[in-house]
Formats: C-alpha cells, structure tokens, sequence
C-alpha cells in the first residue's frame, strides 16, 4: 500500500481502492517450486519456512511434506511442471538421496527442472552436490532473502 | 502446610519431616561454600513479612506443588545424571563411543537410533536408503542389541532409549538383553521416550495412526508396571516441539496436554493412577534466554502438579512430580562461528540447573553442522561438569526462587501453558487437536514469525546478524563411515540366513494374533525379538493390522 | 531462456507419448493453459483434426477447510483405482493466492503421496491467482489437458470455502459437499448457494462426536428443498439422472468407511474412453 503513503492524511485509507489487486505478484516472474522432503527425517520446520518465504516472495510452492521418497518427488515435479526442486535434508542421507533425484529427473526428460538442497550438509558434499548438477546447497544459518534471491537468479537464466 | 503457618515453622517442619528422612539415607554433599568460603544454606526463603502466597505458589522442594524442585536437598545431595545422547553407525562403533563416555565420567547412557529402527525398516529396506547408522546407531535384530551393550552391565547403568513408534520392539530387546547378562528386567533402569504425540505434532518419526499408537502405549505402561518397576516408561517431551518453533509457554502446554492424552488412556486401559504416574517422566528443551527456561521448568513443574493432583485425583506424591531429562537447544546452535556455541550451551545447561533438571544432555559446538566429534562431545560434558563443581549452582536449592523476575515469568508460562491445555480439552483432546492440525498450526506460526525476525533482524543472533564478519572457523566434523551401511545391511542378510525360520514366523503371527484380539503386546513381542525377528518385520505385521499415519498439512 | 516448447509441439508429444512419458507433456500443456493468454484457444485450433477422447466425468469436492477434502479424495481415488482397473483418474486440486503477494503454498498433495507413483492418476495442484468462487479461472483448459492425457473421471477439490464459492457448480458434472462433525457452525454454514449447487452431501470423518446429528440435520436440510425446483449451472451429462432430492451420506476417509456407498452414486462411465 506504499501510494497510500502518499495521500493526505486526511483521506481515510478504506475508500482507496485496493492498491495490490488480488494476485498481484511480488516477484518479476511467478515461479512454480517444490518443497520436499526426500528421506526419513521428520523435521520440517526450515522446508516450511522456505515454502512460506517463497509464497511471501510471490511464488506457487507445491508442498510434498516429509519422508518422500525420489521417486515420488519427482514424479510430483513432473505432473506439477515446477521450475524448480528444493530438497530439504537433515540426517546426513542427502548424497545418495540427490543423487537419486537427479537421475529421475533425467530419466523422466525433466533435466531442466532445476534442484536446489538444504539442511545440515557439510562443506565436502557441498561440492560434490554441486558436481552432481544441484544449482545451490543452502546450510544453516542461510538468510530467508538470499535463498530467494539465489532461487530466482538460478531460474532467470534458465 | 496449612496457610495459617508462619513461614519459619513450616521451614523446620520441612527440615524435619522431609529433609530428615532422606538425609539419612543420601546425605548431602560435603563442603557447600561459596568461593569465597561463604556456608551455603540449604534453602532461601522469604521473611515472615514477605512470605505472602509463598505456601501456596512456591511450597518447600520436594512438596506439593513442587515449584522449587522434586527433591528435599536437589543437587545438595546427588548431582543431576549427565546423560549424553550418542549413537551412530553400527552398534559395534557405538559400543565404543559408550564405553568412551562412560569412562569420562558419564552417569547414564542415552541411546541414539537411526531413522530406520524408530520408524521400523530394516537397514535393507529400501525406505532406509541413504539413511543408515546417520543420526544414530542401526539396530536390526537382537543381535545388534547385544553387541550394542557388549561388556556394559545393564545393572549398572541407566539407560534413556529416543525411541518411540517402535518403542515396545526396541524395550523388548533390552529386557531380553539383561536377560541374557543375567540381570532381572524388574532391576532395569532407564527411561524409553515412547512419546508418539510428540511425533505427530513435531518430530514425523510415526509410523502407525494416533490411536493404535497410544494402545502401544499404554501396553507399555502395563507390562512396566508388572515387570519393570523401575524403568520410566514414557518421557513426554518438549524438546521436539520447541525445536520445533515453539515458544517456551507452548512447550510446556503441549507437553502437559501430552501427559494428560496419556494418563487418560492408561486410565481407560484400566490402570490406577497412581500406579503408572510415579514413572512417567518428561523432556524439555533448554534455551539460551536464561531467566525465562528456568521459569519455564518451574512452571511445568507447578501445573503438572496440580493437574496430576486435581484433576486424575493422584494421592501418591511421587504422581505429582514432573521429573525431566533436559537438552540444551539443537536450533539455538549457528552454522557460523561455531565457537560461540560453547557458550551458548553453558548458558542453557546453566537454565537447566537453574530450574531444577534431573538429568542433562549438552550439545556439541559442532552440532549445527553434524554429529559431534568426541572432542567436541567431551567439551559439552566438560561443561555440565564446571557448572557442578565450580558455579556454585548447585549448592542450594532454586537459588532463582524469590526473583521479581523470575516468579513472574513463572506465573505467566503457567497461565499461558494452562490456556493451551484449555484449548486442547475443548477440542476434544489431544488426539483430535493433532488431527484437526492445532498444536502443528501454532508451532508452525510461532516458527515462521520467530524466523522472520531473526532475517529482519529484529532479533539478535551473534555471528548471524549482528557481529559477523570473523573469518569462519574451521570447525573439524564427525563423519560417519560410509561403509556401515554396507556392513550393516550384510549383517542383517546374515542373521536372516542364520535364524530358525519356522520360531519367527510363529512368532510374528502370533503378534498379528494378539493385535487382533486387544491383548498387551508386549510378551508376544518379547518372544519374537528373541527368536531374533527384526525390527523392520515386527513393524510390518504391526502396520497389516494398525495402517499406517499419513501427514497432514496445515498451512497458515 | 530456453525455448519453451508450443501449445501445437507438446500436444504432439503428448499424443506420441506412452505410459509415465506422458505426464511431462501433460504437465506442461497445463502450465501453458495456466500461463499463457489465449492458451484454450490454441489448444482447440491444435486439436483440430484429431481424434479426441471423450471427456471425464467431472466430481467436484467443495466445503469448509477442515473438513477433510484432501483425504476424501485421497481415499475415494485409491478405493477407485481399486474397483475400476481400467479408468485413469486426475485429480485437480485448488488453494487460494495470496492476495498481498500473489503467491500460494499448495498443500494438498500432502495427502495423496501414495497416489504419486500410480500411473492411472495425474495430480496437479492450481492456485486461485484472484479468481474468487473456489476455483482458477484455467479450470476449463485444464480439464481440457486431463482429457488429452486420458482422464475417465476428473476429481477437483475446491478451495476451502464459505457459501459463495460454489463455481465449481459451472464445471462439475456432480458436485459433492463436504462437512464433518466439530467445526462450528454445522449446517448454518450451508446458506443458500451450496445447499442449490450440491448434488451430494457427505459427512465425513463420520465416527466421530456430532456426526449422527450433523447427518440428521443435513436430510432434514435437504428434504426441506424437496419441492424446489432443481437447478443446475451446467446441463447434465447425458444419460445422468440426479435425484430429486440429493443423497446425504457418511464417509470416513481415513477408515475407508462409506466410499463403496460413495462411489456407487457416482455417475461413472460404463467403460474407460482409452
């Protein structure tokens, strides 16, 4: 409501019409995204703060909850036609487990759907995450901003 | 006490009728003086003229409403069990990670288990993948149990097992365990989490739908009381919901809604209160805000009380006391500057001892990046141990009782905590406010909101966004090897091949059979951990005849 | 940016596709409906001169949030798949936008993960992006993807709403109320609007405390319109006969109780369209 601001003070602000219509985005381009998480470990505060920061940012995120498994993450990216995956991990499993998404992903003609990581995931397989093709690898401590800041470049040069 | 007491009588009333009798059988420490050799009372207490409510809202440790602690002389006496929670790979590494910790000069044993034994997959099971001996040790059969507690005298110790949707399985293996070392069951000590609420609300290590779940529980309960007099058969915990996002007035609702889901249930299994009360213990997370988790634990311990007392009708005291197990905060720890955390866990230990804790668990300085090292490990108890011996925290008695401050925050974590047990009743319990997404939904708000003040920065966190800028430091991690999956995977492929077929395959009917009919599940299960069925085929049978949970979403 | 592929090339990728080959075509004709303009129109010029399969039935899920629509659909499409091996099932499941941000947090799948690997069904979650009325504006052009990917029957479960969303009326063959006991205002809720659009009212989680009564009040409710005449939004399919008076049943979707009941007064096709 930032031209409100602007108005006098006297203008009572509910006879202005709305000054964000509704579904106007806040992101340049609304992105589809994903959020899951792949593996057996149940916690999921930081893959619902990430889906509710994309949604605040202004983008549809599909939420596919806990202990999913590659084959359903993709599969659910594929029907969903997301732009993008972002896998949340905190048991140490995400090698074997990303590596697995990667591979579905290209087995189903879905390379280009991109795939983001996050969790407790040490500098090493950082890099090696990376190598596999995962875009970014966000660790703890990561600022809400930057994650989406970091999602919406990868995606515009898509 | 009565009201019309002066202060001063109840005191030495207390000194006598309570104090006395357990001086006598455990007397207290020697030597509690200040550093500067100052004597140290057993309790402070306010004037004639200050007492006010006193009686009613603080009372004397050891008595009803148990506000300044469960013990007459608290740590006076005996220090509170430094409990480090362990446990990766296979159960050989972590024999000797055990052996380790307990050579350092740890009381207890807290055994840490993989995603697949809590949630019930064999470590061949191809829903483990990738999750193997990661954030905790595999335990397959009865097999791994043994060797998991190979030349540790289970007479000796007490062990706390975070284990919960296959919680009977894995009590079923440790009896057969002591069995095996020639200790009784009923001279077992320790606690089983066997806290499924928690799960559903916060952790998502469930396996089975609430209900059959909570008969589980309560089978538990059963069979404890008969046979394991001295295990705590649940420890209700906080910790997950408060890592979670919970506030800490949240923590201690929906920790206490839990106790009283669980004690409602047991009642209805027919059990008196009083005989499954005195073992039920609880868990609660300790954060860095010192002042508020004291108060914290100090209110939990003053409503469990009264619901206990009031509301069940509990006669034996010992129903009236939350007793709990406390871990410094997992979240609380930063990725960046992970030195800091050092002080971030002294500062929460300290809470802990503050408000009165029974057992600790202290985390290392590494944690927010992996498992910890040993070094890192060793630090973490190091602490816990300075508090005991050098703060002084531990030569009186709620040495926070009588602050403004501190009573007051007491007072409204109560309330607060009393207004969410309020919530939950009128939703018709805990299982249907799980069920229609309350608790998560509240979590979840407070999470969000908590998070996005910390990105904003209107909440301050060193080295995250204030005071950045060090070079970080390199902080050398524990990695677990990756070959123990590989080893471990064959070790269950060989027992199957070792084992007599036709005694499991009874006995896991024999399961089904009792699932059926209603019966306690525990000696059916106890028969087949010892015919060395495994944990993923108990589990199976289980979810034949229980289904299995399906998350919900709730979104804001 | 890459290319993206026309509306005219994934229709041809569709059609040339087999088995789990198709969900990406199909997923991606449902974005360009979604996304770009004109995206029906081009569809229908594409199709132009193809053989085209019939379209689904259409069961339209509607009621206030809470009320377990996720999980009923869950479970009515697994017991489905169960008793009809030869229909394909997609589900189209719709949450609303925000109207500050113009994002969404689409949750529905939650429910229906062991659904994902089945070939027979295709999910697809849709945010309202300020379509008022409970669903998205794209509704059409996406039931009209469902039909090229093999859809029998389409279930779209419909934001959680109050009395005023009820356009799922204007697409559905049959719409399917949803209530359960322990949400506050029981059939208070049910103004005019949803009482006129429902061909079925359910009561779901039905062992639960208050559901007898809400069943009881919800006949009474129903039967009190016996004499009105019945409306409808859109024509019947032909060969579908509603009753007079809509059926009100009790369904648990999480015990699988009165889905059988459930599924026999839907109007299903004698046999796949494949």
């Amino acid at each position: 409501m930032s031209e409100v601001k602007n108005m006098s003070p006297d203008v009572p602000t509910f006879w202005l019409p709305d000054a964000a219509p509704q579904g106007h985005p806040a992101a340049p381009v609304r992105r589809r995204i994903l959020i899951g998480k792949p593996g057996l470990d149940g916690h999921d505060r930081g893959a619902k703060y990430v889906a509710q920061i994309l949604r605040d940012a202004g983008h549809e995120v599909i939420y596919t909850g806990i202990r999913r498994t590659p084959e359903q993450i993709v599969a659910a990216a594929v029907q969903e036609d997301v732009d993008a995956i972002g896998l949340s991990l905190l048991s140490g499993s995400h090698n074997a487990l990303f590596a697995r998404v990667l591979e579905l992903l290209r087995a189903q003609d879905a390379e280009d759907i991109a795939v983001f990581g996050g969790g407790v995931i040490p500098d090493d397989d950082v890099e090696r995450l990376l190598a596999l093709g995962v875009q970014a690898v966000f660790t703890p401590g990561t600022s809400a901003a930057e994650i989406v800041s970091r999602i919406e470049q990868v995606l515009s040069t898509r | 006490m009565l009201k019309a007491d002066s202060i001063t009588d109840a005191a030495a009333r207390w000194e006598a009728e309570t104090v006395a009798p357990v001086l006598a059988k455990a007397p207290e420490r020697a030597n509690l003086v200040t550093a500067s050799n100052v004597p140290i009372e057993r309790l402070y207490t306010p004037s004639e003229a200050e007492a006010g409510d006193y009686a009613e809202k603080l009372g004397f440790p050891g008595q009803y409403p148990f506000t300044r602690g469960v013990q007459p002389t608290m740590y006076r006496g005996r220090l509170w069990t430094m409990r480090q929670y362990a446990g990766f790979a296979t159960a050989d590494e972590s024999n000797r990670r055990y052996r380790f910790l307990l050579e350092q000069g740890s009381t207890g044993l807290s055994v840490a288990f993989d995603l697949p034994t809590q949630i019930g997959y064999d470590s061949d099971d191809p829903e483990a993948c990738g999750e193997v001996g990661r954030v905790g040790v595999a335990i397959d059969s009865l097999a791994d149990m043994e060797a998991l507690f190979d030349g540790i005298p289970l007479d000796k110790v007490s062990t706390s097992m975070t284990i919960n949707a296959t919680s009977a399985i894995l009590l079923a293996m440790y009896v057969a365990v002591g069995e095996k070392q020639g200790v009784p069951a009923a001279k077992l000590t320790g606690t089983l989490q066997n806290d499924i609420l928690k799960e559903y609300i916060a952790r998502g290590t469930y396996r089975f739908p609430p209900r059959p779940s909570l008969r589980l529980t309560s089978d538990i309960f059963a069979y404890c009381t008969r046979h394991l007099p001295k295990f705590n058969t649940i420890s209700i915990s906080g910790y997950h919901i408060r890592e979670a996002g919970s506030t800490a007035a949240q923590e201690v609702g929906f920790t206490l809604a839990d106790a009283v889901c669980y004690v409602e249930t047991a009642l209805r299994a027919g059990l008196a209160v009083d005989d499954f009360a005195p073992r039920l213990a609880f868990f609660f997370a300790a954060h860095t805000d010192l002042f508020e988790e004291a108060a914290k634990f100090r209110a939990a311990r003053r409503l469990y009380a009264r619901i206990m007392r009031e509301r069940f009708g509990a006669q034996d005291p010992r129903s009236w006391m939350l007793r709990f197990h406390t871990q410094t905060g997992g979240v609380t720890l930063t990725a960046q500057q992970p030195e800091n955390n050092v002080v971030r866990v002294a500062l929460q230990a300290l809470a802990a001892v503050l408000g009165g804790t029974q057992s600790l668990h202290t985390n290392g300085k590494d944690e927010a990046l992996a498992l910890p090292t040993e070094a890192a490990a060793q630090l973490a108890l190091r602490t816990q141990q300075i508090i005991a011996c050098e703060s002084g925290a531990a030569s009186t008695i709620d040495p926070l009782g009588g602050s403004y401050y501190v009573e007051q925050l007491t007072d409204r974590i109560e309330r607060e905590a009393e207004a969410y047990i309020r919530a939950i009743d009128e939703r018709g319990g805990m299982v249907a406010a799980i069920e229609q997404g309350y608790p998560q939904r509240e979590i979840e708000h407070s999470a969000y909101a908590f998070n996005r003040e910390i990105d904003e920065g209107r909440r301050q966190v060193v080295g995250v966004n204030c005071f950045t800028g060090d070079a970080p430091a390199d902080v050398p991690l524990f990695r677990v090897d990756e070959a123990a999956t590989a080893r471990q995977v064959e070790r269950v492929r060989a027992l199957r091949a070792s084992r007599d077929d036709a005694a499991v395959r009874n006995s896991l009917s024999e399961i089904a059979a009792v699932a059926r009919a209603g019966d306690n599940l525990l000696p059916s299960i106890l028969t087949a951990v010892k015919a060395y069925a495994t944990v993923g085929e108990i589990c199976r049978v289980l979810a034949g005849e229980f289904g299995e949970y399906c998350e919900a979403f709730h979104s804001a | 940016m890459s290319m993206q592929p026309t509306i005219p090339e994934l229709v041809a990728k569709l059609a040339a596709s087999e088995g789990t080959a198709r969900l990406r075509p199909a997923g991606r004709l449902i974005t360009a409906m979604v996304e770009r303009p004109n995206a029906a129109a081009t569809l229908v010029e594409a199709l132009n001169g193809r053989d085209l399969p019939r379209p689904p039935l259409v069961i339209g899920f509607t009621g206030a949030p809470g009320a377990g629509k996720s999980t009923l659909v869950d479970a009515v499409t697994a017991r489905l798949l169960e008793r009809r091996p030869d229909l394909r099932i997609a589900i189209l499941a719709v949450d609303p936008t925000s109207p500050f941000t113009g994002g969404a947090v689409l949750g529905d799948r939650v429910r229906m993960m062991r659904l994902a690997l089945e070939e027979r069904v295709f999910i697809r979650s849709l945010a309202t992006r300020g379509q008022l009325g409970g669903v998205c504006e794209a509704l059409p052009g996406v039931l009209a993807v469902a039909t090229l990917w093999g859809a029998d029957v389409a279930l779209v479960e419909t934001v959680g709403v109050g009395q005023s969303e009820i356009d799922i009326a204007r697409h559905a063959d049959m719409s399917c109320i949803v209530m359960a006991p322990g949400l506050g205002d029981g059939v208070q809720w049910l103004k005019a609007g949803l009482m006129e659009v429902g061909d079925a009212f359910l009561v779901n989680k039905c062992d639960r405390d208050g559901a007898t009564t809400l069943h009881s009040q919800l006949l009474s409710a129903v039967e009190s319109r016996q004499h009105a005449p019945r409306r409808r939004l859109r024509p019947a399919p032909v060969g579908m006969v509603l009753p007079q008076v809509p059926p009100v049943l009790s369904v648990s979707a999480e015990l699988g109780q009165g889905l059988d009941d459930l599924l026999d007064i839907l109007p299903l096709p004698a046999a796949a369209h494949h």
